[in-house]
């Protein structure tokens, strides 16, 4: 069942005293629900773009993007928010942590509306579980290593529970060793039901997952089953 | 949970923090001490003025006997009250006054300084004194509210009202009421010094009593011995013209009068209007008593207020424009932060809430501490301003001017008040909301991904 879908997908950025950048271009593309994809291109190709555009952090030129059903057109800015905040989740290229707080302070950050305090708790506890990070709660974020940090912030996206999880480059600052644990725990998280796309542009990470989109040029040149 | 959001804030970056603050507490000092004192000396300046007076002295001439003069007529002084910018009219100066003996009643020794009983009384004998020493000093006078020490507020009517011709009897202080134990409506009666032994006492109601805080200390140079507590302001006695004539028994025409006026701009047209009256003018002569300082007062007066303007401008322009421009520089540095927010789920409207308000914190912080600081600004400002600054507390700095004349105390008082308060209170608040515009157009023109891609990795 398809839980996202892309019907051409346009996406253009106007730059001020330079010709508009066509960053995809009628992209259409069906994600199924449990689906474990990767989206490999060069850099400038438009991965970035198309993962945006399915985390509701932008809305497409032309085209639609229909996340669980929803098309995100007829969102408004409120109506986006939500649905990052409690069916699209992110980790950041840079872990996107707050370095000067706690491990357990930036899981906080998601749970904006929610007012039950032990429900929090105990959601940021079994997160921190889940990536194997229980002890590092209440250290700060500055004294972790890379993966821990990386842990941290897939902990971070899965707190809300959210069906999708989307990841930007996660392995891509980390050694070869941390890089197979990280995989690892993306498949785990796959298994246990979610909805993983990630973008990568290293091929071996991506040979990892069920489906690998390739992108070019702001269009999809190719889509290969490695199952 | 937007106060633990915006603490986080905050605790993100502590140096910008600190400097933000420091700049806000700046601009708030300034600010305030410009409003604070530009409000006191508005509301002091006419009253301030009023207290020094400016004021026309009509007398015959020194050559002439008051034998050889018919008075000056009620209808004459009653027109001088109705000219224009003409506050009252004082028909007995210098003053209707002499020595009586308040009978059957003690008259007030306290005093700081010296004991007059061991100082030497070379002016009065020693019998003189002691007469001089029990009698109270009756003022008679028709303009009683304009004389000093009511018009600069030192002494104030606690109970009952000035006597007048209307209202004939006697204004006590309170010192002499409490020592009696009088009260307004009783009769006491007093006896000039130098009066015939045969002649009565005169009986006189209290019509008001007045609360001083004048002092009375007496000098090591004090020549008068005993006799000198006849002069002190708590034995004062005023009343009415009328009253004073019959006690002291003087003739109550009027030979001289004393005009006062609003100000000194208004002097020559006052005087212009009297010179018109049908008065005998080749036996009169007018004389302008203004003070010679008043002038010069005023215009220091003038100094603090546009000086206190000036502040109030020139620190709201720069330190409004300081800010803002720290401020745009830290939100630039804060953009990722912002985008992270974003990500995370939180609508533009929460982030713009949560930095709202932590403008907030860190103005009520700086607005807190402005205050105190506040006090401590205006008293350097009123320091340099005058020399002569003299007492202070929390709410009230009191500047006197010496004028090597005689001290007017009160008259620049700069007082905290909750108008004061208020308008601080409204430039937080002005100062919040030009950060949450300005928020607002970073927030408008910034994509997600490029706020993502800016500022510090994490």
């Amino acid at each position: 069942m398809a839980i996202i879908e892309l019907r051409n997908v346009t996406k253009i950025y106007k730059v001020k005293d330079a010709p508009d950048i066509r960053a995809l271009n009628d992209v259409s593309l069906v994600i199924n629900e449990g689906d474990f994809i990767s989206v490999c291109g060069v850099s400038g190709s438009g991965k970035s773009t198309l993962l945006h555009l399915i985390g509701c952090l932008d809305r497409p030129t032309g085209g639609s993007v229909f996340v669980k059903g929803i098309d995100t057109k007829s969102l408004n800015e409120k109506g986006m928010a939500r649905m990052r905040n409690n069916t699209v989740s992110m980790v950041l290229q840079d872990f996107g942590l707050i370095p000067t707080r706690t491990v357990y302070e930036n899981l906080e950050v998601p749970f904006y509306f929610e007012s039950d305090r032990k429900a929090k708790k105990d959601k940021i506890v079994s997160a921190l579980k889940y990536v194997g990070c229980s002890e590092l709660i209440g250290r700060p974020v500055v004294k972790l290593s890379g993966g821990q940090k990386q842990r941290v912030a897939i902990a971070r996206a899965l707190v809300k529970d959210s069906p999708i999880l989307l990841a930007d480059e996660p392995t891509g600052q980390l050694d070869s060793e941390t890089k197979e644990a990280i995989m690892l725990l993306f498949h785990k998280i796959n298994k246990n039901g979610k909805t993983v796309i990630m973008v990568t542009h290293d091929n071996e990470i991506a040979k990892e997952t069920d489906k690998i989109i390739f992108i070019r040029d702001g269009r999809i040149l190719d889509t290969i089953d490695t199952k | 949970m937007i106060f633990r959001r915006t603490i986080l804030f905050i605790e993100r970056k502590h140096r910008e923090t600190v400097i933000l603050t420091v700049l806000l507490f700046l601009l708030f000092s300034f600010f305030f001490s410009g409003v604070v004192m530009y409000q006191s000396t508005e509301s002091y300046r006419d009253k301030a003025l009023a207290e020094i007076g400016a004021t026309l002295q009509i007398s015959y001439l020194p050559e002439l006997d008051e034998s050889t003069l018919d008075g000056v007529d009620q209808n004459i002084l009653s027109r001088v009250q109705s000219i224009p910018h003409v506050l009252g009219v004082d028909v007995a100066p210098p003053s209707l006054s002499g020595s009586c003996i308040p009978l059957g009643l003690k008259t007030v020794k306290t005093h700081s300084g010296f004991n007059p009983e061991q100082q030497p009384s070379p002016i009065y004998t020693d019998e003189e004194a002691r007469m001089e020493s029990d009698c109270v000093d009756l003022i008679g006078c028709s303009a009683i509210p304009l004389r000093n020490q009511f018009r600069n507020n030192m002494s104030v009517i606690s109970d009952g009202s000035f006597p007048t011709n209307d209202n004939p009897g006697v204004l006590i202080s309170r010192y002499f009421a409490e020592l009696n134990s009088l009260r307004i409506n009783d009769v006491i009666s007093l006896k000039y010094l130098y009066s015939d032994a045969s002649a009565m006492a005169s009986e006189v109601k209290i019509v008001g009593i007045y609360d001083t805080t004048l002092k009375f200390e007496i000098l090591e140079e004090n020549d008068m011995g005993v006799a000198v507590y006849k002069a002190s302001p708590y034995n004062a006695v005023f009343t009415d013209f009328d009253t004073a004539s019959k006690i002291l028994d003087r003739d109550n025409t009027v030979y001289n009068f004393k005009v006062y006026v609003d100000s000194p701009k208004n002097l020559d047209a006052v005087q212009e209007a009297v010179q018109k009256l049908p008065m005998e003018w080749d036996k009169y002569k007018i004389y302008n008593e203004t003070l010679s300082f008043y002038n010069e007062y005023a215009s220091q007066i003038d100094t603090v207020f546009s000086n206190s303007l000036r502040l109030i401008i020139l620190t709201s322009t720069v330190g409004i424009i300081l800010f803002m421009v720290v401020y745009s520089i830290w939100n630039n540095q804060r953009i990722r932060d912002i985008g992270i927010f974003e990500v995370l789920g939180e609508s533009y409207i929460h982030i713009l809430m949560i930095y709202v308000f932590e403008t907030l914190i860190l103005s009520f912080i700086a607005a807190v501490l402005s205050v105190p600081t506040s006090y401590f600004l205006i008293q350097f400002i009123s320091q340099t301003n005058s020399p002569e600054f003299v007492s202070s507390n929390i709410i009230n700095i009191i500047t006197p001017y010496d004028t090597g004349e005689y001290d007017i105390n009160p008259v620049y008082a700069v007082s905290i008040d909750i108008k004061a308060l208020l308008l601080l209170l409204i430039f937080v608040f002005m100062i919040v909301g030009i950060t949450g515009v300005a928020l607002m157009f970073l927030l408008k023109k910034s994509k997600l991904q490029e706020m993502l891609k800016a500022g510090e990795e994490s």
